[in-house]
């Protein structure tokens, strides 16, 4: 018989113990509930981020000039990582590191839980990387940039960092369509991190838009190699080009040259040099190919017939306290010749007949001074100053006011079309803004015509021609000021024409900025290139030609 | 009766924890499809970029000299097209 006190004593102990679990669980259920579950919650429940796709930069036929494409970063807890000793050496080798230098780097910073080891990786690499199956070592999806077009095309499309942000060029200014909002799903995971349930909050993330341009990219990397391919040849300091699709007032090709592989960000200052997208920030004097503006103007005013000549003398002449020359005495001179000749003194009677009232009315009306919007991004816009200061004299063959080559671009669009001075567009499904005609039709025909003479044998820019079609241009060989005066050393060569003469479906301007050889005329250097990328672009929008023809091909590039 | 309902109680708390776990694996078998997804459409981007690298202008061309021996002809011919006035 066992005694009572003993079965009490077990009973009362046995009491007190549930008495015990009892508070104790009073304890966790009530008092600590709030802690408890929080804890519980950081544990199991995640906020998991789902990156947004940023949006592509395409040309005209979708070709790809921008493109986000998956790549995992690497992240590891590095206390984690430093308990799994052995996994150190093959994942450094893996990075091809060194391993001594990566496990002092980890111990370094052994008190944080999240740590970058390596930074937007090819996804082959980071399955290798997580077949190590070391302890603490995640995978983080995140999207790189791709620049497939490289230098041909970084000044005008620029670059985002590293994070995806745009920071140059279009992609800066179009950032927040490209950008899209990335995505948040609070989530219930498992111990194996497999996600069990979906909480309420979940918002899907919203890809960025593509952003698609009436570039074609064949055109631009082969204005941009024929541009090169001058500019070095020629120790340029640069050089720029822009060609445009004239029946639909569209952008077919902009660049800059020196140019930079963004892919490649080695080097702060060729990335600060060849992001510069000179086509709508380098400013420059026109010079002679603003000639046809004053031909066309006189015409418009009736201060000039089509067959009236004007007296260009000997080569001399001095008026108002500026000494005006052409490089040779050409005489009597038709409008046509007048142009084919290149004359300044010509250009300048034309000038005074019109006054400088007049002249300036017309440079206004075709939009220098003001920026044309086309890049939709930064722009100059060049500088014109008043009627009185320079007069009549040096504006008239393009000295004394300065403009960029998209506003060059914008003025010529007057004489390649029925009159009207519009403004390219560089967007896809954005029509180029409707412009005021300022000339009449025939008058727009009329110095077509007379600018074909340039480009045909005796001309100046013969080298522009193209076989099959006619063409039309203007040279320009403008000296460069420099320390405030006109340097006879320093020149700048142009070239802008059009082409087929009768109706003009492209439009291209070159400019080689400081070319160091003694050939520095605008008809040598820049011309070529104009002819070799407006053959291609009229195969490339299937203009027929107009006659037959067989030419050798010039003994330069392709 | 008591028994009834003690067994109805008892056979839906079952059912309870039968649907829940299933619409647990239904979760997991959504985000996993949906990861596919995702997965399937960056693969779609990497291989668009490979394309678009293996058929940049400038790689063609230096293809085309370097391995293929190509020259710009001496020598061009253009003709209108046929019934051309």
């Amino acid at each position: 018989m066992i005694a009572t006190w003993r079965l009490q004593a077990v009973a009362g102990g046995l009491l007190l113990l549930l008495l015990a679990c009892g508070l104790r669980s009073y304890e966790l259920q009530v008092h600590k509930q709030d802690f408890l579950r929080s804890e519980g919650a950081r544990r199991h429940v995640r906020v998991l981020v789902e990156p947004a796709q940023r949006g592509a930069v395409r040309d005209r036929h979708g070709e790809v000039l921008a493109l986000s494409a998956p790549s995992e970063s690497v992240w590891v807890v590095p206390s984690a990582l430093l308990r799994d000793a052995d996994k150190v050496a093959p994942l450094a080798s893996l990075l091809g590191r060194d391993a001594g230098r990566l496990r002092a780097e980890l111990e370094q910073r052994s008190g944080r839980q999240f740590y970058y080891l390596a930074r937007q990786q090819p996804p082959a690499v980071a399955r290798r990387i997580m077949a190590l199956e070391a302890q603490g070592v995640f995978l983080q999806r995140e999207y790189r940039r791709y620049y497939p077009a490289a230098e041909a095309a970084a000044a005008l499309v620029g670059l985002t960092d590293i994070d995806g942000h745009g920071q140059e060029g279009l992609e800066r200014v179009f950032d927040d369509n490209l950008a899209g909002a990335p995505g948040r799903r609070r989530v219930i995971q498992d111990s194996r991190g497999r996600v069990v349930e979906d909480l309420a909050d979940y918002r899907p993330a919203r890809n960025g838009e593509d952003l698609a341009l009436t570039l074609d990219l064949r055109l631009q990397y082969a204005a941009y190699a024929a541009l090169k391919a001058v500019a070095e040849r020629e120790r340029a300091r640069s050089g720029q080009a822009l060609f445009i699709d004239v029946e639909q007032a569209s952008v077919l090709a902009a660049a800059s040259w020196p140019g930079v592989n963004a892919n490649d960000r080695t080097d702060p200052q060729a990335l600060r040099e060849g992001l510069r997208n000179r086509v709508a920030m380098d400013v420059f004097e026109p010079g002679s190919t603003i000639k046809p503006f004053v031909v066309a103007a006189a015409l418009e005013a009736g201060k000039v017939a089509l067959d009236d000549t004007i007296d260009t003398g000997n080569g001399y002449l001095r008026v108002r306290g500026q000494d005006i020359r052409d490089l040779h005495g050409y005489g009597e001179l038709s409008l046509e010749r007048l142009l084919a000749k290149s004359s300044n003194i010509g250009a300048v009677r034309l000038g005074m007949r019109l006054g400088s009232e007049a002249l300036f009315g017309a440079y206004r009306d075709l939009g220098f001074g003001m920026p044309t919007g086309s890049f939709a991004g930064d722009e100059s816009g060049g500088f014109v100053p008043g009627p009185t200061r320079l007069g009549d004299t040096v504006a008239a063959f393009g000295y004394g006011f300065n403009v960029t080559l998209l506003q060059l671009a914008r003025a010529w669009m007057a004489l390649a079309t029925d009159g009207a001075p519009r403004a390219p567009t560089l967007f896809a499904g954005l029509p180029a803004p409707v412009a005021e005609p300022i000339y009449t039709p025939a008058t727009a025909r009329a110095v077509r015509e007379m600018l074909a003479a340039v480009v045909a044998p005796g001309g100046t820019a013969t080298r522009a021609a193209i076989p099959g079609w006619r063409v039309a241009g203007k040279t320009g060989t403008v000296r460069k000021v420099v320390d405030g005066s006109y340097d006879a050393e320093r020149h700048q060569a142009l070239f802008v024409g059009m082409v087929p003469v009768e109706s003009p479906r492209v439009l291209g301007l070159v400019l080689v900025d400081d070319p160091r050889s003694e050939d520095y005329y605008g008809g040598e250097l820049a011309a070529p290139v104009f002819a070799e990328v407006a053959a291609l672009a009229l195969r490339r929008l299937g203009v027929a030609p107009q006659q037959t023809q067989v030419a050798l091909a010039d003994g330069g590039r392709s | 009766m008591f028994l009834a309902l003690y067994l109805a109680v008892a056979l839906s708390a079952l059912a309870v924890v039968r649907m829940r776990h299933e619409a647990r694996q239904a979760q997991s078998r959504l985000t996993e499809a949906q990861q596919r997804a995702q997965d399937l459409a960056a693969e779609a981007r990497q291989i668009e970029l490979e394309r678009a690298t293996l058929a940049a202008p400038a790689r063609i061309e230096a293809l085309a000299r370097k391995q293929l021996q190509m020259r710009t002809p001496p020598q061009v011919t253009v003709l209108p097209p046929e019934g051309a006035p």
